[in-house]
């Protein structure tokens, strides 16, 4: 008899059928049960004997279908776990990846530089009129020097800024010295443009006033700018340079080389100066026609102003700076490996 | 501005050769745009001065009969200004130029031995009279070109604006000269004066003009000027043109200042220098007619009793008074006008001469004297003139700039030290009288640098001969400034939307702040209230009035990518700028690969818009409100913490399928959001209440309304609220549907139970249905 029971319950494949051999051995009416229950009719010794030989009997039996249980699960599971097995290497599913401008990234990692400095961001708007462009920054009407930023004229007599220097003049109008700002900003010139001339870029400013500002310190900030975008051994080179609302003016180079054909030269990559006494003048006339005191007269200062464009054309060997506005991602998505 | 190294040689004699000499120009803040050498005339290319040209009949060529010396020698020729009297540059047969090898040919039975020249064919540079015309006894005949014409290396230089003083020869050897503590040479010029005859009289009437001079010569003005002269023309990028004529450009490049050689027979009775009248014209020697206004500056001959203007002054002779190829006798002008009045006149009627670039930029006033007996010198050799002693002139003296200058506060601007003897002579070697005491001076700059007036530019003199690249770097420290840096808010905002927004899988796009008003109108964006004088191109003269539409245009342009998602942060102007956040996006957000899950469709843009929201802080609401880029139907105003900020929804099917586009959403919302800064709540710790409602409403009630009632009735202890379907169809009449949420109550101080809810739910169920709205069942 046990070794049909044994014989069933190994032959049981689920637990269904191990449960029914359970029943048919074990349950209320099951073989073993039934033989228990005719233990009674047996004298005292036969059923002490009986007794103890199905005793052992159902242990063996229950323990035989609890492993068997044991198996079957495990087999179970083991074949739920096959079936859920994936082809990993199936492709996701497609979600968009985006990203942030290319000049976007540029001008942030800029900022931060100048932010690690201790300057905070200043903005301005890009319609801006006349005196904040041109006649406070010391170019008057007829100016040579408009010649040099061919402007965008509305018909309102305002412009579209051709550089980010008015966010100069905004700041000192609305506060005092000391302090130091950069002035991320789109500018506009009237251009034809070319592989190398956009009609729309964007610029970073920099403005730092206070007492015994010095044009050593400006060259520090420059380098130091200069050191974060192409590495701690850039060269700097400073000479002579011309912008009426600095003097004396500097203008920047940084030694650089393709990093495909190993040609280095020197680049242009920041205009700079002292801010011209002119500027601080009508920075002060500006400020008490608005009801505030002068607070330009006895403190000196640095600005500079580079362009953004340049620096992601040399980095990503971009040959055309029309592409930036184009604005296709073909192009675009190259440079989003910015988290 | 180009110039030539041999010409720059003739003031400095111990000039260093050019690649040694072009860092130089850099450091003085002259920099070299290009450096290129100019090379010597080609092998082969000889002098032939032309013996005779007689017409080959037939043809409307000539044959020119050439002299080379031992012989003689014809070409055939199609050059109109092929003339007897003059040389030509020969190429011999067998000569190899750039456009080929010269041959032998024949023309209608004439043999043309080689072939004369043009300026074009010689590299020199653009000429539009024909064949290069050269004196006729500037070398034996026969002999090669490249005797008279050695290479030379040209640089061009970027002047900057201030720099008037440097648009010469001898200005960038002064300079030169400083940089390189070398001394220019002076030369004076040799001259044979005439006597008997004298200028024409000359009166000034206007402030414009401080000094005047007028010289009468007459020679062969017609002449070609010599080789050497030509080519130093050529390399300036001026074309020659007659020896009268490039006499006085040749000075200007090489001395700084523009003078105008007049046809002497209109000049007789006198010049009057004075301003323009209303309503006056004058044809410019470039052919046009010019209108000109009270202030422009005019030179003009007297004519009985009236004055009738023979130039713009300090900009462009008049085509009557030019002096033509006839003319035997000429007015030589050297003046100096003052800046301000040039740049008006230049701008305006947009001339951009040699003379006025340099006016503008400033000219020594003290330098017409100089200049003029320079180019008489010139006009004396190249053409044999005479010249006449008697001049007339008029002169305004004006008294020199002072300029109180502190060598140490020069060295605190600095923040650097350069000793006060070297300060002083830097300042002496660039021209500036100096009288020195101690700690303060006075510097007198020399006349010709007008734009040196402040302390400050003179401090950048004595760096720039110093030397720029020898200044320290130091680093400034100031004070923090928390008022600015809280100002930084609104572009930290920008820089976190864009940082949200590419996490999303939205593509920043940047596009210009001009539109034509066509797009604009196209996609039913308001109408444009601000505009540009000058557009770039025709019809782009409107500045944005919202940021959609070119970001639409940038859509369609990327169709064929995957997910072209796209958003720009900028500024539109309605009137007034403003800074807008636009989102645009075709309706499949995501998904859609081999196992077709897909997000699509309004609502999953909407996610895209809560998702924004959540991450910055605020609440988003839409609320229907038709606008009329808008599908009518899916159309909607963003409320941003309760402020109606922009509108988002499906753009109009009629925009869409005139621009052949498939389903577009956008969204265009005003920067900045109001930021309300997140603040603690004390999670709670006890477990939450889970109940479901679900409701029926009627095609007029919207979602939104059953959410409010909800929230209204459901009582403190509510802190989730899911609609988790939505339900239409049998057996729901139509235009009914059934909304089913799930709600989680909880309390901060204790485990809720149902007794604690339930007088809520009822209230909620009551307010639901006093409008109307029907529980389905609660479960």
């Amino acid at each position: 008899m046990l070794e049909e029971a044994l014989g069933e319950i190994t032959a049981a494949q689920t637990e269904e059928e191990l449960a029914a051999v359970r029943v048919r051995y074990l349950g209320k009416k099951g073989w073993l049960t039934q033989k228990i229950k005719e233990l009674k009719a047996l004298d005292p010794d036969e059923r002490r004997s009986r007794g103890q030989e199905l005793n052992q009997l159902k242990e063996v039996i229950e323990s035989t279908i609890n492993e068997r249980a044991q198996t079957i699960k495990m087999a179970e599971v083991a074949a739920q776990i096959s079936s859920q097995a994936l082809d990993v290497t199936l492709p996701g599913i497609p979600l968009p990846v985006g990203g942030i401008h290319v000049i976007q990234q540029v001008l942030a990692e800029l900022v931060e530089t100048f932010r690690a400095l201790g300057y905070s961001v200043a903005q301005g708007p890009e319609a801006e009129s006349e005196f904040f462009n041109f006649d406070a920054l010391n170019i008057p009407k007829h100016h040579p020097a408009r010649d040099l930023m061919d402007t965008f004229w509305l018909s309102d007599g305002n412009l579209l800024r051709t550089h980010t220097s008015p966010i100069q003049v905004r700041t000192m109008a609305s506060y005092e010295p000391p302090f130091q700002i950069v002035a991320p900003g789109r500018v506009f010139r009237y251009e034809p443009t070319d592989a190398t001339h956009e009609a729309m870029f964007f610029q970073l400013e920099g403005l730092a006033v206070g007492e015994g500002v010095n044009m050593a310190h400006l060259r520090g900030a420059i380098s130091e700018m200069a050191r974060a975008l192409y590495g701690p051994e850039a060269r700097v080179r400073f000479q002579p340079s011309y912008f009426p609302f600095v003097e004396p003016g500097a203008e920047a180079y940084v030694y650089w080389e393709n990093p495909r054909t190993g040609e280095g030269r020197w680049l242009e990559f920041m205009g700079s100066g002292m801010v011209h006494p002119e500027v601080f003048a009508a920075v002060d006339r500006y400020r008490i026609q608005q009801g505030l005191a002068p607070a330009y007269q006895n403190v000196s200062g640095f600005a500079f102003g580079m362009g953004a464009e340049r620096v992601a054309l040399l980095r990503y060997g971009i040959p055309d700076i029309r592409m930036f506005y184009q604005n296709r991602l073909a192009f675009l998505r190259q440079f989003r490996g910015v988290l | 501005m180009r110039l030539t190294h041999s010409w720059l040689a003739e003031f400095l004699p111990d000039l260093p050769a050019p690649t040694q000499l072009l860092p130089y120009f850099d450091r003085l803040g002259l920099p070299v745009e290009s450096g290129s050498v100019f090379p010597q005339a080609p092998a082969g290319v000889v002098f032939a001065p032309v013996l005779a040209v007689r017409p080959l009949p037939g043809t409307g060529l000539k044959v020119m009969d050439l002299d080379l010396g031992q012989r003689q020698t014809q070409v055939v020729s199609a050059a109109p200004n092929a003339q007897a009297g003059v040389a030509v540059a020969l190429a011999l047969p067998g000569t190899e130029l750039v456009s080929g090898r010269v041959v032998s040919r024949t023309f209608s039975g004439q043999i043309s031995e080689g072939m004369a020249l043009s300026p074009a064919e010689l590299g020199t540079g653009e000429y539009s009279g024909g064949l290069w015309l050269l004196p006729y006894d500037a070398l034996a005949p026969g002999t090669p070109l490249s005797e008279a014409w050695q290479p030379d290396f040209i640089y061009d230089l970027e002047i900057t604006p201030n720099r008037g003083d440097a648009l010469s020869v001898l200005g960038v050897a002064r300079d030169l000269a400083a940089g390189l503590g070398i001394c220019p040479k002076t030369i004076e010029p040799v001259l044979n004066y005439s006597h008997g005859r004298s200028a024409p009289p000359v009166d000034v009437l206007t402030a414009g003009c401080d000094h005047y001079l007028l010289y009468r010569a007459a020679g062969e003005f017609s002449r070609p000027s010599p080789i050497k002269a030509q080519l130093r023309l050529f390399a300036a990028g001026m074309r020659p043109i007659r020896a009268g004529v490039d006499a006085t450009n040749y000075t200007m490049l090489e001395l700084g200042n523009p003078l105008h050689a007049f046809s002497a027979h209109l000049l007789a009775q006198g010049v009057v220098v004075r301003e323009a009248q209303e309503g006056e014209t004058l044809k410019t020697l470039d052919g046009l007619e010019r209108n000109l206004l009270p202030g422009d500056l005019l030179i003009t001959a007297r004519s009985q009793d009236r004055t009738l203007p023979v130039a713009l002054a300090g900009i462009m002779g008049a085509e009557i008074s030019e002096l033509g190829p006839n003319d035997q006798e000429l007015v030589l002008e050297s003046a100096h006008f003052l800046s301000e009045p040039i740049r008006r006149t230049a701008h305006r009627l947009g001339i951009n001469s040699e003379a006025a670039y340099r006016y503008q930029r400033g000219v020594d006033p003290l330098l017409p004297p100089q200049a003029a007996l320079r180019a008489l010198e010139l006009l004396q050799s190249w053409c044999g003139a005479q010249i006449w002693e008697g001049f007339s002139q008029y002169k305004k003296l004006t008294s020199p700039v002072k300029i109180s200058y502190s060598p140490e506060q020069a060295n605190q601007i600095l923040g650097m030290t350069i000793e006060q003897e070297r300060q002083a002579q830097i300042l002496s070697s660039l021209g500036c009288g100096l009288e020195t005491s101690p700690g303060r001076w006075l510097v007198e700059p020399p006349t010709y640098r007008s734009d040196l007036n402040l302390p400050e530019d003179l401090i950048e003199e004595v760096l720039r001969i110093y030397g720029y690249d020898r200044l320290p770097e130091n680093f400034l420290q100031l004070p923090p400034r928390p008022d600015l840096r809280a100002a930084e808010a609104d572009y930290r905002s920008q820089e976190r939307l864009r940082r949200t927004l590419s996490g999303l899988g939205f593509n920043e796009v940047i596009n210009y702040p001009w539109i034509s008003s066509e797009v604009l109108a196209s996609c039913r964006a308001p109408e444009p209230s601000r505009f540009l004088v000058n557009p770039m191109a025709q019809g782009e003269a409107s500045l944005r009035s919202a940021l959609f539409p070119g970001v639409v245009q940038n859509l369609k342009a990327n169709l064929g990518e995957a997910f072209p998602l796209l958003f720009e942060l900028g500024s539109v102007f309605v009137p007034e700028e403003e800074t807008h956040l636009a989102l645009v996006a075709p309706s499949q957000l995501a998904g859609g690969g081999w196992n077709g899950q897909v997000l699509e469709g309004f609502f999953a843009f909407k996610g895209i818009l809560e998702v924004l929201a959540a991450r910055a802080g605020g609440s988003l609401e839409l609320k229907p409100e038709i606008f009329a880029p808008l599908h009518p139907g899916v159309s909607a105003a963003i409320f941003w913490q309760g402020q109606k900020v922009g509108l988002a929804g499906e753009l109009h099917p009629e925009i869409t399928s005139s621009l052949e586009l498939d389903q577009v959403f956008i969204c265009e919302l005003k920067l900045p959001l109001a930021q309300e800064p997140p603040s603690f709540k004390e999670p709670s710790r006890f477990p939450p209440l889970r109940r479901d409602l679900a409701v029926v409403i009627n095609s007029d009630t919207s979602y939104a309304q059953v959410e409010a009632l909800i929230r209204e009735g459901a009582g403190p202890y509510l802190t989730g609220l899911e609609l988790f379907d939505r339900y239409q169809g049998p057996p729901l009449a139509p235009g009914q549907s059934n909304l089913a949420f799930h709600l989680t109550f909880r309390a901060p101080a204790g485990t809720l139970t149902d007794r604690e809810i339930s007088p809520y739910i009822e209230s909620m169920v009551v307010l639901l249905a006093a409008h109307g709205i029907n529980l389905r069942g609660t479960i």
